[in-house]
């Protein structure tokens, strides 16, 4: 089975969250998009620690070797089932250094962190031989990591980058855990009334432009959408239990997730140029 | 005409934050109009560090008292999205060429459905294999 956008929510919504030790049956997982990694992630770290339960889980692993080694290398359940408050420095050191392009790193909430974490993607896909336009790619990921970190309300977050030689596409996925889209805009009172509306109405909103928490307006999703319709590029975003998904043509899905997961988590696909 | 390169300003030019950063710096700057803003020496300019120039210096920018100097399509297009978003009145040169007004771009419209369930598309790349 893959974990994809289409079944991680559905997978996490099954998990027993009274159980003292909650299960997550990953057994029958063959292959992780990066989306999934992010909103699997996102799960273990909101429920670990986030809620102030201090849930530890007990994971079934896969049972496929493959799926079980690129957790392990991605140094998964490390990452994600501890106390971002009270890690070490040297050990966060560790996770937020990417190295290629098949990385998880995590991201920590600082002032030039989307410039960082840009220059970063920037020189990756420029040491490889890969034809997308590295800078729609760079910009893309420079606007979600200066949302997380605007609107967030939250610390740190994950940022996963992937090369698939035969679809020939770069992929980047972007999680956290934090307010969400409908918390952040309604706290704007031109957009109020989001409060009560369903998650995947306020995240189509914030598509549009100047659509903002802030009272002058803000276009950064609306960039995003742009820049990836631009080189036909496809995303997917999950916020609350709301999804807006665009497919390669241009055309835009919105709808509920079978689970209602605090923050925003997007995965956007990037092309090789022909 | 006076000419600024962006790098003056700011010592990249992508978020909002460097946005603001270089409307201050130019402000102090605008007693002698117009102004020419060079972006022809950077590597990578955002839609949103745009944005945010173009909002903090809407009373010249309206005015026509600031030209971007661009020297390609791209960064065109990002002004056009600009101009289109934010209603303003955007003017740049393209290498030496003549002063221009940019012909402000909307955002497309996309064609919105809502589903109860979603279904992965069929023509959409799998896992590698």
């Amino acid at each position: 089975m893959d974990l994809t956008f289409y079944n991680v929510d559905q997978l996490c919504s099954r998990v027993n969250l009274t159980h003292d030790r909650p299960l997550i049956d990953l057994s029958d997982v063959t292959f992780f998009r990066p989306f999934a990694l992010v909103y699997l992630g996102m799960f273990l770290r909101y429920h670990g620690y986030h809620a102030g339960r201090g849930i530890g889980f007990t994971v079934q692993p896969p049972v496929n070797d493959q799926a079980r080694a690129y957790l392990a290398q991605q140094n998964f359940w490390e990452r994600f089932n501890f106390d971002p408050a009270s890690i070490q420095g040297e050990k966060l050191n560790r996770f937020v250094t990417s190295t290629s392009l098949n990385d998880i790193v995590d991201i920590e909430r600082r002032p030039n962190i989307a410039e960082e974490i840009g220059n970063e993607v920037t020189a990756v896909l420029r040491n490889s031989a890969v034809s997308v336009k590295v800078s729609t790619v760079a910009e893309v990921m420079i606007e979600l990591v200066d949302n997380f970190a605007g609107h967030s309300n939250r610390s740190l977050a994950a940022v996963a980058m992937q090369y698939y030689p035969k679809p020939r596409q770069v992929v980047i996925a972007i999680g956290d855990c934090g307010i969400g889209i409908r918390a952040s805009l309604a706290s704007n009172p031109r957009h109020g009334y989001l409060a009560q509306a369903p998650h995947y109405k306020a995240a189509l909103d914030a598509f549009e432009p100047l659509v903002s928490c802030k009272s002058e307006g803000g276009t950064g999703l609306t960039i995003v959408r742009d820049e990836v319709a631009n080189v036909n590029g496809s995303f997917v975003l999950a916020t609350g239990d709301g999804y807006v998904k665009m497919n390669n043509r241009g055309m835009i899905e919105a709808g509920p997730m079978a689970y209602d997961l605090p923050g925003v988590q997007m995965e956007i696909v990037f092309p090789e140029e022909p | 005409m006076k000419s600024i390169p962006i790098k003056q300003l700011c010592s990249t030019c992508v978020t909002r934050r460097r946005g603001q950063e270089a409307a201050s710096k130019l402000r102090g700057q605008m007693h002698v109009q117009p102004v020419e803003i060079d972006l022809s020496d950077v590597q990578m300019v955002s839609a949103s560090f745009l944005d945010e120039l173009v909002c903090q210096l809407m009373p010249y920018v309206g005015s026509g008292n600031i030209v971007f100097r661009v020297t390609d399509a791209d960064m065109e297009r990002k002004l056009q999205q600009v101009a289109g978003i934010r209603s303003a009145p955007l003017f740049c040169r393209s290498g030496s060429g003549d002063i221009h007004q940019v012909i402000p771009k909307s955002p497309p419209t996309y064609k919105l459905t809502y589903v109860i369930a979603k279904t992965p598309e069929h023509d959409e790349s799998g896992p590698p294999s």
